[in-house]
């Protein structure tokens, strides 16, 4: 996808980004967040653990970007387990 | 609910009315524009609320998008060492058009700072720690983007003048 390369180069990310465009939506219909009606994901944080379980979740309200203080949380809470 | 951790302590740099019923604190970076744009907004705010307001200034420099973001929080910091915060942090917002490597002597020439001592404070570690203190503090506190403002520890959904609504509609 020429576009998230494009963003991953102007936000300078070091991780890969997943288009999840065919099927279109697969994953995100996987994790129960996306939009039927727009078309698209909805913003959500998982955190998964050493097991591949889901340990700890976020739906953001629509256009707002979460911050990672709820993921630092959860990653805390795993790691006193 | 997003909470600002650490809370308010005597590290951080303050404004206005110490014992103020109504604490806000910004997550700002030096070289984000948006930033630039909310500070003239922040500078009314404090005019217009004057003691009833206590104002509070963390670090957030977007260092991978903003090259100088992290040398203009050294200079402002090293600057609050010999007490000159607040000058220094509104002299690089008033200059953030020509933002360069060399502005911060000019700058801390200005307003009148020991120049040696600034040169020193810059490079130290403890500055850089407060830095590094101050963008972990708002990664915790779920900052999502700069400016980030919390209004009595609770993170303030909007902008800037969302911010200024909601505190002249309170004040009424």
């Amino acid at each position: 996808m020429w576009c998230h390369t494009a963003f991953s180069g102007d936000r300078k990310l070091h991780f890969p980004l997943l288009a999840d465009f065919e099927p279109k939506g697969a994953v995100s219909k996987a994790y129960g967040v996306y939009d039927d009606e727009v078309g698209e994901s909805k913003r959500a944080l998982f955190v998964i653990d050493k097991e591949g379980k889901i340990a700890w979740s976020y739906l953001s309200p629509t256009a707002v970007n979460p911050g990672a203080d709820g993921i630092l949380d959860a990653l805390e809470e795993l790691s006193k387990k | 609910m997003s909470t600002l951790k650490p809370a308010v302590s005597e590290k951080d740099h303050t404004h206005g009315g110490q014992s103020a019923s109504i604490e806000i604190v910004e997550f700002g970076d030096y070289q984000c524009p948006h930033c630039g744009n909310a500070y003239p907004i922040v500078k009314e705010i404090e005019e217009t609320f004057g003691d009833q307001i206590k104002f509070i200034f963390r670090n957030f420099p977007l260092q991978e998008a903003h090259p100088l973001a992290f040398p203009a929080a050294l200079a402002a910091e090293a600057a609050g060492v010999q007490g000159k915060f607040w000058e220094m942090h509104d002299a690089i917002y008033e200059n953030q058009y020509r933002l360069s490597e060399d502005i911060f002597t000019e700058l801390a020439e200005t307003i009148g700072l020991d120049l040696d001592k600034f040169k020193e404070d810059s490079e130290s570690d403890k500055i850089q720690q407060k830095v590094e203190d101050d963008f972990e503090s708002g990664i915790r506190s779920g900052v999502n983007g700069t400016p980030s403002f919390y209004v009595n520890g609770t993170k303030f959904d909007g902008g800037v003048m969302d911010l200024y609504e909601m505190l002249k509609e309170s004040a009424e």
